[in-house]
């Protein structure tokens, strides 16, 4: 190298690069527990060479000049994180269906002996003890107060599935203001990555940052995204634009009257829906607006059969008090299902007996049984889904259908965790920091450093003979 | 394969959670001792087990319904059984006083007897079972016979000829009384006309005697009515109890715990769970650095 100083410059810059790439070994070890830390690498790469022409020969050769810090390489891979991203939306959406479905197979609690397919046997059961003896005040008695505990399961139930529907609808909600606020965040870090990489520096944290925002929003919701190269990221739900570059469309909740005043989620700017097709949000409106809305329409619609087959008869049926045409059950459906209060008060009223005259005269008998064996013996009798189902039978088809779909959510879900375990291994092979891996590279920066502190001591050496010793 | 230092904690801690989930599900079986906690566990086996339990309500009802019914139509037959005895009686008496060779302090002493006899079988017609009148029809609140001792000595009925119907097998709703217009009538007025004829010192003719003979022999087919409805009622209640073993059998085998297997298995689960755990702390400890000189 021409100049007599040449040579401390090439032990000079071996020093900087080997002191650089130690911090960087030691900045990969400081974040080998941050979530979503991508290992940095130092990029090296010879300083341009100097051609001198040798005393002798004519013939230019090229003498190296040092080292020189390319860049420091990130090492991501955006293949895996694409299939990440989709692998979470799918798990997001399935961990939240499962979890309804727990949550739904808990309040329904069958089978049991307080659950509703046995406080129905114990009904029927009571209105036969009724019939083997009309004029006992305590069988009676003991009908009204089972027929309440069943009202009483029937309104519990229909509650509980509606309590479970205002929690997804909350989580939509929820969900909603989450994604705007990682938007925003990630509008933000765009800025910020803009700026560093104008001013020339890599912005490998903060892209780190933004893929670790990509992530939670990839939980939540079905986005696709693109990056510039200028490394600014767009992300998009369906056709519309979520983030672009630095600014964002904001997402909106807002309850719509013709879907039970549940949260309808749009954008805000032109009300246009979102189209939302993955992650915790379908699941949750998924399950909110489909697999719970049917149990509780399934729900209402045995209560409703019971009160019109059981009304029906018990009309026919005279209390001993002499009248006819009672409704044994009040309300419409398991919402508001309740035992006649009138029944309730004197269980005398209960309308064991046949009306034996034509209304609207009255005429009965005692110890007639005729309707209480009647209505004990619509027990027996399909009155639900057309005509080809009991009451039983109809239930255990809705506890069976929701065994079903609940162990069908349960396998989807742990399959897709597998996956998203699968992943996260490739993942973190790629990108994840190795101790050992980083250990290694520190001793040999720091021996690189040893020696590039002895260049220097060498040429101090010569130059101090040149200078200080030569021609004295 | 390039393994980083979060891969290998990620991958302890993952099984070692995962062993303790599976250890949570054994607990809780042997805990609960129910193998079906919710539908989802086994939706199959809870659907069956539905059935299964619906089924042993009814049959249980249905031995409720039977022993109603057995205990009405005993009563019955146990009056009714009494009702034959004194009826022979009254018979013998009548034969007596229609022999010709019988005095009038005799034909009277006759009388009071079959008057006796006769107030007697209105009270077994008024007998009640449980504040019921077991005779009375439908009617079983109010007291079915009357007499009135005449000349003319009779009896009204109060009550009606309805069935009391019990549901004693699937599809099969039995009448289990015996109402009073049935056979009744017949004994009310043989011995009405007997005591009737004997007080005006008539000796009892034969058409007399041929309804005596009729009015115990409707007794009697009462009777063996009622004897056949309780044969019937036995021969259904041994097999609901069978039926309810089974059930209660087959119930046991979807829902509950099969103590023996999930013991064993909880005991694999938890050696597998210690040797995780011994392997993860194996694992994680050493790296490069434990070896370099500082």
């Amino acid at each position: 190298m021409p100049g007599s100083f040449g040579g401390l410059e090439i032990g000079l810059r071996a020093l900087q690069a080997s002191r650089l790439a130690s911090e960087l070994a030691g900045h990969n070890i400081a974040n080998a527990n941050t979530d979503g830390f991508t290992r940095q690498q130092l990029s090296l790469v010879a300083t341009p060479p100097f051609s001198i022409v040798p005393f002798n020969n004519g013939v230019a050769t090229e003498i190296g000049s040092g080292v020189d810090i390319a860049g420091v390489r990130r090492y991501r891979d955006d293949f895996i994180d694409i299939r990440f991203r989709a692998a979470n939306q799918e798990m997001g959406r399935q961990q939240t269906m499962m979890d309804s479905m727990q949550r739904l197979e808990a309040v329904v609690n069958e089978p049991s002996d307080g659950a509703l397919s046995s406080l129905v046997d114990a009904f029927f059961g009571a209105w036969h003890d009724v019939a083997n003896d009309p004029s006992s005040l305590a069988a009676r008695s003991s009908l009204t107060s089972k027929a309440q505990v069943l009202t009483a399961r029937f309104n519990q139930l229909a509650q509980g599935i509606q309590a479970e529907q205002a929690n997804m609808d909350n989580l939509v909600t929820r969900r909603v203001a989450d994604i705007n606020s990682l938007a925003t965040q990630i509008a933000g870090l765009n800025q910020q990555i803009m700026n560093a990489t104008t001013s020339g520096a890599p912005a490998n944290d903060l892209t780190d940052k933004r893929d670790l925002l990509l992530d939670q929003l990839s939980k939540i919701v079905n986005i696709t995204y693109t990056v510039s190269a200028t490394n600014v990221a767009s992300v998009s739900i369906g056709v519309g634009v979520l983030v672009n570059g630095l600014t964002t469309n904001t997402i909106s909740s807002a309850a719509d009257p013709l879907n039970n005043n549940f949260q309808s989620v749009t954008w805000t700017a032109g009300g246009a829906p979102v189209a939302i097709s993955s992650g915790e949000l379908q699941g949750a409106i998924y399950q909110r607006d489909t697999a719970l809305a049917s149990r509780l329409t399934s729900l209402n619609a045995l209560a409703a059969g019971f009160i019109s087959s059981v009304n029906a008869v018990h009309a026919l049926g005279v209390g001993l008090d002499g009248v006819t045409g009672r409704d044994f059950f009040t309300g419409a459906d398991a919402t508001d299902i309740g035992v006649n209060p009138v029944i309730v008060a004197d269980a005398n009223r209960v309308g064991a007996a046949a009306n034996q005259a034509t209304l609207p005269a009255v005429q009965f008998t005692a110890g007639d049984n005729t309707i209480a064996l009647q209505i004990g013996n619509l027990a027996d009798s399909k009155t639900m889904a057309g005509g080809t189902a009991t009451f039983n039978t109809y239930w255990n088809t809705v506890v069976a259908q929701l065994g079903v779909e609940s162990r069908q959510a349960r396998n989807l879900q742990e399959g897709q965790q597998l996956v998203l375990i699968q992943l996260t291994d490739e993942r973190s092979q790629q990108s994840g920091v190795s101790i050992d891996e980083e250990a290694a590279n520190l001793v040999r920066f720091q021996r690189t450093y040893e020696a590039a502190a002895r260049i220097i001591s060498v040429m101090d050496g010569m130059l101090d003979k040149v200078i200080n010793e030569m021609g004295r | 394969m390039r393994i980083s230092f979060s891969t290998l904690m990620d991958t302890s801690t993952r099984n070692l959670q995962a062993g303790e989930q599976r250890l949570k599900l054994l607990q809780d079986q042997l805990a609960s001792g129910k193998r079906i906690r919710r539908p989802s566990d086994d939706p199959i086996g809870a659907s069956l087990a539905l059935t299964l339990r619906t089924r042993r309500a009814q049959l249980d009802q249905l031995d409720r319904n039977l022993g109603a019914a057995s205990d009405w139509l005993k009563a019955s037959d146990t009056q009714l059984s009494e009702m034959t005895s004194v009826l022979q009686r009254a018979k013998e008496l009548a034969v007596q006083g229609g022999t010709d060779t019988v005095g009038s302090t005799e034909r009277a002493r006759v009388a009071d007897e079959l008057e006796q006899i006769l107030r007697h079988t209105v009270q077994i017609g008024n007998a009640t079972m449980g504040g019921r009148y077991l005779f009375a029809g439908a009617k079983t609140d109010t007291q079915p016979f009357a007499l009135t001792i005449g000349p003319p000595t009779s009896v009204s009925y109060a009550g009606d000829s309805g069935d009391l119907k019990l549901h004693v097998d699937v599809g099969v709703d039995l009448p289990v009384n015996t109402a009073g217009s049935k056979g009744f009538p017949n004994v009310y007025s043989a011995l009405s006309g007997l005591v009737d004829d004997l007080r005006a010192g008539i000796a009892p003719s034969s058409s007399r005697m041929a309804a005596m003979n009729t009015a115990l022999d409707d007794t009697v087919a009462l009777q063996a009515e009622v004897g056949a409805k309780l044969s019937r009622l036995d021969s259904i209640s041994t097999r609901t109890d069978d039926d309810r073993l089974n059930i209660a059998s087959q119930l046991s085998e979807i829902e509950d715990t099969d103590v023996v297997d999930v013991t064993m298995r909880l005991k694999a689960q938890e050696n597998v769970y210690q040797a995780a755990i011994a392997v993860g702390a194996r694992v994680i400890q050493p790296s490069l650095l434990d070896f370099l000189k500082p």
